[in-house]
């Protein structure tokens, strides 16, 4: 007896591996779109938090603090917290993308400028006399 | 004689095969893109429900930069009053759209969504400001207990997309 392979087969294991190849290249898309998204989700709630945080000192008035917790990393990555607040603008940067968001001051400084990055970690957000304090 | 049979794989067992893979396939990209698509109207209803709160604390609670934004309609920080008492003068101001347009105000208050504000008491329309919504696909609207020349009045913040 001799082992035949007949010609279905082939055709078989060519759709097989044509729908492998199709399957793949969808999920690794769908990978990277998704990883994309949770970084973007992630930016925008630190964003969100830093905003708020500076917002509320703003309205609260003369003698606010407040320290927030901003996370290292995000999801795994490096990325820096710019303040633009001659601009009244938040931009998180990581991996050659940017998140903005607004805020309502431009008069938010650290010890020196207006515009700067923002450490991580614990902060502190401070109301002296109107003038927000990001150290 | 041996019974002699070869094992087959027939094109009607590939065809429902394929079938049945691209139809689950169809399903799981179908949910996949609902999920996703759900969560982002989440999030851009929680962003929504956030800067709604805010903007409105800005305007009830803050008085502007300026002591008197109102006078030269020129203001870096918007703001109506303070801890919940709104200046009739800068409310005329806000609602005067020579002295502050539409989009200087959508700038100052930081908001990429449309707007509408209005202060009222229990039976007139005291000033109102912003655009009302037109075929919006979303909308949220916060009410706000304020007082306006020492009578209570209602200041109805509204963002729209």
């Amino acid at each position: 007896m001799k082992a035949q392979i007949g010609i279905e087969f082939f055709f078989a294991v060519s759709i097989v591996l044509a729908i492998l190849a199709f399957s793949y290249s969808v999920f690794v898309n769908q990978q990277e779109q998704t990883s994309w998204e949770s970084d973007y989700l992630e930016a925008k709630k630190i964003c969100t938090k830093i905003s708020n945080s500076l917002d509320s000192a703003l309205l609260a008035g003369d003698g606010f603090n407040q320290t927030i917790s901003i996370p290292s990393y995000l999801n795994s990555k490096n990325y820096t917290i710019k303040i633009f607040s001659s601009q009244k603008l938040i931009e998180i940067e990581w991996d050659k993308n940017l998140f903005t968001c607004k805020i309502f001051s431009d008069n938010v400084w650290n010890s020196t400028s207006k515009d700067f990055v923002l450490g991580k970690e614990s902060r502190k957000i401070s109301n002296i006399k109107g003038k927000l304090i990001a150290t | 004689m041996p019974h002699r049979s070869k094992a087959q794989v027939t094109v009607i067992d590939v065809f429902f095969a394929c079938l049945i893979f691209f139809t689950l396939f169809a399903l799981l990209a179908f949910s996949w893109n609902y999920f996703v698509l759900k969560i982002y109207s989440l999030d851009r209803r929680a962003d929504m429900e956030n800067k709604l709160m805010m903007i409105s604390d800005l305007l009830i609670k803050y008085p502007g930069n300026e002591t008197f934004w109102d006078l030269n309609c020129n203001p870096k920080i918007l703001g109506l009053g303070k801890e919940n008492v709104l200046e009739k003068k800068k409310l005329d101001a806000f609602a005067n759209s020579s002295c502050l347009n539409y989009s200087t105000m959508k700038q100052l208050l930081g908001s990429e969504y449309e707007f509408y504000f209005e202060a009222r008491n229990s039976s007139d329309i005291i000033v109102e400001a912003g655009q009302k919504p037109i075929d919006a696909s979303e909308a949220l609207i916060i009410k706000r207990s304020v007082l306006v020349d020492g009578q209570i009045a209602f200041a109805n913040f509204m963002l729209w997309r």
